[in-house]
């Protein structure tokens, strides 16, 4: 396929229908070096290009006076964290001084739903998956939850996962690339379309079932027992919609993309002890990201690269640092540890800068992948070091052909983070949902409109 | 702050409108009205807060995150304003713990159920324990399938919770997979496609060695470098030597070569096996790897988990006089590195001479597609070369280029023109002299070191190999269960009797003719549709009841009382089969087995002297380890342990693998210990005694504990270890790799042992004092809190825990010194402090005396024990008004020395776990 010429440009659409079983996506310029190839053709009309979003947080937050530049407007210093970012600088704002209800290890929770919990109470939906809403089933996969830790750490000290459901249930988050490479773009068991057309209507009727025999035990048990089923009765009712889903895509094979080389440690040990393995695995989690959003998966990724915990001792062995991410937080004023901890910053800010590299690298209508996808970096926990939850930082990337416009370094003090999420939610082209992050956000943030 | 919570406060306001304000109580009135009215009423509505209009009710809208708002402002200092008057301290404390104490009740109400047992999903434990029990699945495939689920959440620090076992579609969809897994991979497998492997020694061909080459049966020199070639082998091995037209020795052309005697490899053919020489040559020190071809028996041989049998022949020699070692041990290593890694190993006790075979067993798992399926032998051969290059070659093909660089050297310090000129002088004699060896010399070119008593150092004879597997039964034993006339018959009737049996075990209770009509209907329906076959149709509908409410909630077997009654609203006794389903789970996280079924079938299981017999029967099983794994594994953290900051192996140097597993296994071994002797859980706080393994007892400076198996020893008399506090695993999990940390110690015991959580630190606490340039310990640092009003309020009541315990390092090592951060613990770190004062006011200089004011306080610990434990068992958390059955149960105990089984058969007796 000769894809310089202009001959090309077709609406992505007729691609869909006139190429029968080979893929009409959106194209790939430059490739992770894990990809070793993929097949693409084609792009699509501007009106037509998908608007995502991308919600990453960072546990433990930055060295916030090391982070935050002195100057504010497009043309401020960048400071040596962000320094990793300098290719992006006008692809992204750096906004400083938000506010939320954090503060602590166990309010990862709190970025996206905007409230927090206390562990328990019914938890607001979190954006991310009001905007999957949104989206509907324009894409195979509504949304995309991942993290570090294969768990929701409901109950525990340290909440795993960022995106709560409709159902006020918390979301488990997906850690093995390997596993979300196969979810994308895995190569289905059955052999022909009509197997696997009957696989799914199987699935439907095992679920007709099952459904059939809650209703008979749930007539037999108390009332408390009656709202515990309920949740099995929307599970039935959810999955009945995803294999709707199913069955509108099941016509159009996946995308093709040839498999990375996984490696063969498992995803604890790539990020356990010095973490060694850490840059490796964040990339090509990062990859699968983009992988993701360009051959239109999806629409809407959370992700939560670090923890409040378990990543908090990588890059010990790049800096020699005798502390753990956590101590280092807690550095009392002591330079030793402060010099560590602005380090890491750093080395953590590369990664980001990665995945904004791999979205810019890819064109997409006038512009890259980047301009058409709102990613933000943020974190619960601001402040001078240690559970303070004023001073949040938060770096909102990309997007400039939705709407946004950045501004370099802007200060907004005592502002809800929430309010970024407005932001967001505005440029998707939808209606702001009710009681949206729980009355917490007051508006948009107007400088980025 | 201000715009954030007027936002929130207006949705407060809105949702308040309409419904009562419920007071504050009594002596938390004074303080509001002495330091928040002001600001916070009708008149003034400071940033749109309105304290009158807060509701004491925390379980109604907003109010809880508003009182929290609260609770962290005082606590944070920043209320009242500074301006403003200070209130008294303690004052401020009541208030805010009585904000912490609504918050907790509140949350616990949350998840609880009424008061009651709910009805609640599987977690993956018991989850992967009930597929294994039902269907006989190996042990292995089962922890694999618990891997498979993701981790559950937690209620009160337990993942049995119903209000944190959540179904979504995510769930259920995984529940579908994971059945299919089962299905496909342990019950309905395909014929076992059985590899078998052999290495015989006569046949190795190839010649491993530098320079290596040799004479072949004819008297020719065979060249294997570059390797590889297939070279007639064992018969005279020669080494190579490049004799060059020119001086410089780095400049071989390689093309004109003689041979001379090799010498000495360290390994040798012999009596058609391989022996081998311990010590290594070339290869990293201390490699384990016997090199022989490498064999790709784990790669071709394992396409499926199971059961593989590898057999060697092998006979060893452990050394003589001084270089006699403790024992020569084989290692069988498959998947090294990886997630699905096995070693075993053997200790070589055949002589050399009369070797014999020894036989492994080892469950491998496929693993995923990228995984290197490596397999490899060795031994540890020492970390000693014992053939090395001859001097009489080397250090004269070595002395030209030392000397170009004592030339270089000598020109860049600028030494004496006669000096350099000598040194080149001496070059130009060496490099002939390099030149002439290379054409003269005789050999041997390796040589044994004559440090060594060769003929004393350890050897290891291997011989044939065999591999064979997969070893697994087919058809699985489930297969032969569920078919149990055979595979002959594809009949209706035959589905119906299969279904009539596996129903009732998938339900845990009988089932009612109408639900196995139904399952068969369904499956009969589904055979015609999809066109299946017989065995096919019985596959969906077992998955059907691995997915269905039935199986999957615990609780459900309630069913099977008159279905069509109504059910009661108030707490009932619950039928037998629910108090098996009870009873089994929560001492075998696992399925009821047969004689449980037998006796709720007989409708026995309310009598309580049959009940109490069972309890007894349930822990002397096997199967109670997965109660010790379970509970024990989370009250005392276990499962966290490799979650915390591993030790920094620089500052640490003593921590290794096997410390590091050693101490995953101590709490849950000990806590074994005192469930089977059935001891006073006092012992918990303080024992006579520990269950270590040799790897503990050496870090915990005891002698006399020999091999890796645990075992019970007395503790030592210097009261040093004993209980849950001293040990390893817990102190280094408390700990952040380098220096201990002695508020999460605190707050571990307060938590774990008193069952008095602590609430978190308060966001925006503000800035401690900055101790720049100081080189302070950690009581020091800490001291620092006190520094702070608000933060001394509660780290005054909590430090003491900690501190107590800072004897126990970063890897839980005995000090009497500060080590970590920078300290040494030599002679120049100050000497501890461990000194505290107990909330109850008890004093305590010693980790000893805190250890004794702790059990003075048995009835709370008791108390909390029991507390700890209810909730486990119930799976909700334990309000207040589950006080008088706590009451009962600690008093039942209390008359029974607090012993553990007591704890138990008091609690599986209350009327709590007997009714709904």
């Amino acid at each position: 396929m000769n894809i310089q010429s202009n001959s090309w440009l077709m609406s992505r659409r007729t691609l869909i229908k006139g190429l029968g079983a080979t893929i009409a996506l959106p194209w790939l310029e430059a490739m992770s070096p894990n990809a070793k190839k993929i097949t693409t053709a084609g792009s699509m009309a501007d009106g037509e290009i998908p608007r995502r979003s991308m919600f990453t947080y960072w546990g433990l937050g930055l060295e916030i006076r090391h982070f935050t530049p002195t100057d504010t407007g497009k043309n401020y210093t960048m400071t040596p964290t962000l320094a990793p970012l300098a290719a992006f600088k006008d692809d992204m704002t750096v906004l400083t001084g938000l506010t939320a209800y954090s503060g602590g290890h166990g309010s990862c929770s709190v970025l996206l739903t905007g409230l927090n919990t206390i562990r328990n109470a019914k938890t607001l939906m979190s954006v991310d998956q009001q905007i999957a809403a949104h989206h509907g089933n324009s894409t195979r996969f509504p949304s995309l939850v991942l993290g570090t830790a294969r768990e929701t750490g409901f109950g525990s000290p340290e909440p795993k996962t960022l995106s709560w459901s409709r159902n006020h249930t918390p979301i488990t988050p997906e850690n093995r690339p390997e596993v979300l490479f196969e979810k994308l773009f895995g190569s289905e068991n059955n052999t022909t379309l009509a197997a696997a057309k009957q696989a799914l209507a199987q699935r439907g009727s095992l679920l007709d079932s099952v459904r059939e025999q809650a209703a008979t035990l749930q007539r037999n048990v108390g009332k408390e027992d009656r709202a515990r089923l309920d949740q099995y009765f929307t599970s039935i009712r959810d999955l009945e919609d995803r294999i709707k889903i199913e069955g509108e895509w099941i016509d159009r094979p996946k995308p093709k993309v040839a498999r990375p080389d996984f490696g063969s440690h498992s995803t604890r040990e790539r990020i356990a002890n010095d973490g060694r393995g850490y840059s490796e695995y964040t990339r090509l989690m990062f990859d699968m990201v983009a992988l993701g959003f360009q051959t239109d998966s999806t629409r809407v990724v959370t992700h939560i690269p670090r923890t409040e915990r378990d990543e908090a001792r990588c890059y010990g062995y790049k800096t020699n640092s005798k502390w753990d991410l956590h101590t280092l937080t807690h550095h009392n004023e002591q330079e030793d540890k402060l010099v560590f901890w602005r380090q890491i910053d750093a080395l953590y800010m590369a990664e980001w800068a990665y995945f904004l590299g791999k979205l810019k690298s890819v064109k997409e209508g006038h512009g890259t992948l980047l301009d058409n996808t709102m990613a933000a970096w943020g974190t619960t926990n601001g402040g001078y070091g240690a559970h303070d939850s004023t001073l949040l930082p938060l770096i909102l990337c990309g997007g400039s052909a939705l709407g946004l416009k950045h501004q370099g370094h802007l200060v907004q003090k005592d502002v809800p983070l929430a309010n970024v999420w407005q932001t967001v939610v505005s440029r998707i082209g939808m209606p702001l949902p009710t009681n949206f992050q729980g009355g917490v956000a007051t508006g948009v943030v107007k400088e980025l409109i | 702050m201000t715009r954030l919570f007027a936002g929130s406060v207006m949705g407060a306001l809105g949702l308040l409108a309409a419904e009562p304000v419920v007071p504050v109580p009594a002596n938390i009135r004074p303080f509001i009205q002495n330091h928040c009215v002001d600001c916070h009423d009708a008149d003034s509505a400071r940033a749109g807060f309105r304290i009158d209009l807060l509701s004491a009710d925390f379980t109604a809208g907003n109010n809880a995150s508003l009182w929290k708002e609260v609770m962290d402002k005082i606590n944070g200092g920043e209320m009242p304003p500074k301006k403003k008057p200070r209130p008294d301290a303690k004052e401020a404390f009541r208030v805010t713990s009585w904000v912490a104490q609504q918050l907790n009740e509140t949350t616990k109400i949350a998840q609880g159920a009424g008061g009651r047992v709910p009805m609640r999903r599987m977690n993956r434990v018991e989850y992967a324990n009930t597929v294994r029990d039902i269907f006989s699945l190996e042990e292995h495939f089962a922890r694999r399938i618990e891997k498979e689920l993701p981790s559950d959440g937690e209620v009160g620090g337990f993942d049995r919770g119903g209000a944190s076992l959540f179904m979504d579609e995510g769930q259920l969809t995984r529940y579908m997979a994971v059945a299919d897994l089962v299905l496909d991979e342990a019950i309905f497998i395909e014929k076992p496609d059985v590899k078998k492997f052999t290495w015989n020694a006569l046949n190795e061909k190839y010649v491993h060695g530098i320079n290596a080459a040799s004479k072949d049966a004819t008297g020719e020199v065979i060249d294997t470098n570059p390797p590889p070639g297939v070279v007639a082998t064992f018969k005279e091995p020669l080494a190579k030597i490049s004799v060059d037209k020119g001086l410089d020795v780095n400049q071989s052309t390689g093309k004109v070569n003689r041979y001379v005697p090799h010498g000495p490899f360290y390994w040798t053919a012999k009596n058609g096996g391989i022996e081998y020489l311990a010590g290594t040559i070339g290869w990293p020190a201390g490699n384990l790897r016997i090199p022989f071809h490498a064999e790709d028996w784990g790669k071709k041989g394992v396409n499926r988990d199971g059961w593989y049998r590898f057999r060697i022949k092998a006979g060893a020699f452990k050394g003589g006089g001084k270089e006699e070692q403790k024992e020569v041990r084989l290692f069988v290593e498959y998947g090294l590195g990886s997630p699905i890694e096995v070693v075993q190993s053997a200790v070589i006790d055949a002589p050399l001479d009369a070797p014999k075979e020894y036989v492994f067993m080892m469950y491998l798992q496929a693993g995923s597609p990228g995984m290197f399926r490596s397999w490899r032998i060795g031994w540890d051969n020492g970390k000693k070369d014992v053939v090395i290059p001859n001097p009489l070659y080397r250090e004269v093909q070595a002395k030209p280029a030392l000397l170009a660089e004592l030339i270089a050297r000598a020109i860049v310090d600028k030494k004496p023109a006669e000096f350099i000129a000598d040194l080149k002088k001496q070059s130009e004699v060496a490099l002939v002299a390099a030149l002439e060896n290379r054409k003269n010399f005789a050999g041997p070119m390796w040589i044994y070191d004559p440090k060594f008593d060769i003929a004393n150092r350890p050897r290891l004879w291997i011989g044939e190999m065999n591999w064979e597997g997969p070893i697994v039964e087919w058809p699985s034993k489930a297969s032969q269960t569920l078919f149990f006339a055979g595979e002959g018959r594809a009949d209706d009737a035959y589905l119906r009797e299969i279904f009539a049996r596996i129903v009732p075990i998938a339900y845990r209770r009988p089932a009612a003719a109408s639900e196995i009509e139904r399952m068969v209907t369904w499956t009969l329906k589904n055979k015609a549709a999809r066109a299946l076959t017989f065995n096919q149709a019985v596959r969906e509908g077992v998955k059907n009841l691995l997915c269905s409410p039935a199986f999957l909630y615990l609780g459900s077997e309630s069913q099977v009382a008159a279905p069509s009654a109504a059910p009661a609203t108030g707490p009932k006794n619950i039928n037998d089969w629910q108090l098996a389903s009870r009873l089994s789970y929560l001492l075998w996280s696992s399925a009821p087995d047969q004689e449980l079924f037998k006796l709720a079938a007989a409708g026995k299981l309310h009598d309580p002297s049959v009940m109490r017999a069972q309890v007894k029967r349930l822990l002397a099983d096997r199967r109670s380890t997965e109660f010790v794994r379970n509970f024990a594994g989370q009250w005392l953290s276990v499962r966290n342990f490799e979650n915390g900051n591993p030790p920094s192996r620089n500052f640490y140097r003593q921590y290794d693998d096997d410390l590091r597993d050693s101490s995953k296994r101590e709490p849950l071994e000990f806590f074994q210990e005192v469930l089977q002797k059935n001891l006073p859980l006092t012992n918990f706080l303080d024992s006579e005694f520990l269950v270590i393994n040799e790897r503990l007892a050496k870090h915990y400076g005891i002698e006399g504990v020999v091999g890796e198996n645990f075992r019970r020893v007395p503790a030592p008399a210097d009261g040093r270890r004993g209980g849950v506090l001293g040990m390893a695993g817990l102190m280094t999990f408390l700990a952040d790799g380098t220096r201990t940390l002695p508020v999460r110690r605190a707050t571990w015991v307060l938590d774990k042992l008193w069952n008095q959580p602590v609430p978190p630190p308060p966001p925006n606490a503000g800035e401690l004092p900055a101790i720049k340039g100081q080189q302070l310990t950690v009581r020091e640092r800490l001291d620092q809190h006190r520094l702070s009003e608000n933060c001394a309020s509660c780290h005054t009541r909590v430090d003491a825990f900690g501190l107590a315990l800072e004897n126990y390092d970063a890897v839980g090592m005995w000090r009497d010194r500060q080590n970590g951060e920078g300290m040494q613990g030599d002679k120049g770190s100050p000497l501890l402090d461990v000194s505290g004062q107990l909330p109850d006011g008890s004093a305590f200089k010693t980790v000893q005396e805190f250890k004794a004011a702790l059990l003075v306080q048995k009835k709370v610990f008791a108390r909390a024990f029991v507390e700890k434990f209810l909730c486990y068992s119930l799976g909700r958390p334990i309000v207040y008004g589950d006080h008088v059955v706590v009451d009962q149960i600690t008093a039942q105990a209390a008359a029974h020395d607090y012993r553990l089984q007591e704890v138990i058969q008091a609690t599986v007796a209350s009327s709590l776990f007997q009714t709904q």
